[in-house]
């Protein structure tokens, strides 16, 4: 790997690490704008995460290592694949490409770590949201796969890179039916894998409803703040990845320093563009009963299923 | 994509057609280092205190006993409620209730049981099949060397009578 390359991925890492929970906060914020509220501010989940680091570390008794390395493996694997998805440059990309399967095996590693710390509690709630996030893994996982190939199918590539120079070499293969359909499918599979409504709300702590938070109720002080961070960069991880693949404008092929700032400046701007409309469209937006989200599933596996046969046919 | 050949070279199990490398070590390399760097930030950042034990919280509920924790089968039981039409799983609910009254239980026994469907519809169905052929291979092969002659008379003549009719 070149001096360029571990730049630019230290600086994606820091970008991402740093910008996480400030997109949080803006999405917080839109919310809580859009429903009358005043907002605790774009700040707030930096100053949570501070007050969470400044606490002493807690062991439940009757839980084992699985629970505290959950949230290490978990904020690391995120860190593996912002250091080599081409997010902010294309120059982080190591010479062995960045192969869109593992990035999203993963972030799947990630999840599984984190629902088995919930099932190593032992508890109720523990147990609730690991099994209802696998449940929910489980349908997501074939609608990512399957997108992925349609969209490797054109360029002959699982390689992000790949994928990414030739759309920006042949801009029209943005608008072919094939990388629509897959576009509308990996974005429901990335609402549902990032835990956004109408899969599971971020924001509820009614006991009932919870996903996410069910597995995570165990967790305090530092490990919360490692858990809430890695979900906060998961989100962005999703969310960049999207961008990267259909709307790769402005990704820089080198590592010249006007070029990064360039780069950074426009990751920057899409990421927070979708975080924005997601937040908006949530707040018209209902959970959905847990037995409703695999027909909404179903239906981003059928569309994904359709983008295959689509690449096929249209090139 | 479809792996044709996988040819395995120094580090990396690169697939042939198709472009895109996957090496297992480096990956699993990576990982650890990430894991000692988050580790190695958490020691930096936060406050250095004494792990303490506690009691589990549980929402105020905790901690339960082993009879109230998940069993295999309550934690895949959403994603077979998902999947119902495939796997059909079978309920059973017996409920004893007391002889002096009918409003109070005595015992509930709950049952859940996911029978093998791929068993059930297509290896049975096979298995008879090839049972029922082995039972008719006796009666077809009895030793008599008239009826061995005579198969191969027939299967002559209808080798005969498809060349005539193909032609």
């Amino acid at each position: 790997m070149s001096v360029a390359g571990v730049i630019s991925a230290l600086l994606q890492i820091v970008l991402v690490a740093v910008g996480s929970p400030l997109l949080v906060g803006v999405m917080r914020q839109i919310r809580a704008r859009l429903e009358g509220r005043a907002g605790a501010g774009v700040l707030q989940p930096w100053r949570d995460l501070r007050k969470l680091a400044r606490k002493q570390p807690i062991t439940p008794r009757g839980t084992s290592e699985v629970f505290r390395t959950a949230p290490l493996l978990m904020l690391a694997t995120t860190v593996a694949v912002v250091a080599v998805a081409p997010f902010v440059t294309i120059a982080a990309v190591p010479d062995a490409g960045t192969d869109l399967f593992v990035v999203v095996a993963l972030l799947t590693l990630g999840a599984a770590a984190l629902a088995l710390a919930g099932l190593d509690t032992g508890t109720a709630f523990g147990g609730m949201g690991a099994s209802r996030e696998i449940t929910i893994l489980a349908l997501v996982e074939p609608t990512l796969l399957v997108a992925i190939f349609a969209l490797s199918v054109p360029v002959g590539s699982t390689n992000l890179a790949d994928i990414v120079t030739s759309i920006l070499h042949n801009p029209s293969r943005a608008i072919t039916p094939a990388n629509l359909l897959a576009g509308v499918a990996l974005g429901l599979a990335v609402v549902a894998e990032t835990g956004r409504l109408p899969v599971d709300n971020p924001s509820t702590h009614l006991e009932l409803t919870m996903v996410h938070e069910a597995m995570v109720l165990e967790y305090a002080g530092p490990d919360l703040a490692l858990v809430e961070l890695a979900s906060a960069m998961r989100l962005s991880v999703f969310l960049g990845l999207w961008a990267t693949l259909f709307a790769p404008w402005g990704i820089a092929a080198d590592a010249g320093v006007g070029v990064l700032a360039l780069g950074t400046l426009v990751f920057m701007v899409k990421v927070t563009a979708l975080g924005t409309a997601l937040a908006a469209g949530e707040v018209f937006l209902a959970k959905l009963r847990l037995f409703r989200v695999p027909e909404l599933l179903a239906g981003s596996f059928v569309l994904a299923l359709l983008a295959v046969v689509a690449s096929f046919f249209f090139g | 994509m479809v792996p044709t050949h996988m040819t395995p070279t120094e580090d990396a199990l690169r697939l042939t057609g198709v472009t895109g490398a996957l090496s297992p070590l480096l990956l699993a390399l990576g990982l650890v280092a990430a894991m000692i760097a988050v580790a190695g930030a958490v020691r930096v950042v936060a406050v250095r205190r004494a792990r303490r034990e506690a009691r589990l919280w549980d929402c105020g509920g905790g901690p339960m006993s082993a009879r109230m924790e998940y069993t295999a089968t309550s934690f895949a039981e959403p994603l077979q409620r998902v999947f119902d039409d495939v796997v059909r799983p079978e309920h059973d609910v017996d409920i004893t209730h007391y002889r002096e009254s009918r409003y109070l239980v005595d015992e509930v026994s709950y049952r859940l049981r996911v029978p093998d469907r791929v068993e059930h519809r297509l290896y049975r169905p096979v298995l008879a099949g090839v049972r029922a052929w082995g039972r008719a291979g006796p009666r077809l092969a009895n030793g008599s060397v008239h009826l061995y002659l005579g198969y191969g008379f027939v299967v002559v003549c209808g080798a005969l009578i498809l060349l005539v009719a193909t032609r």
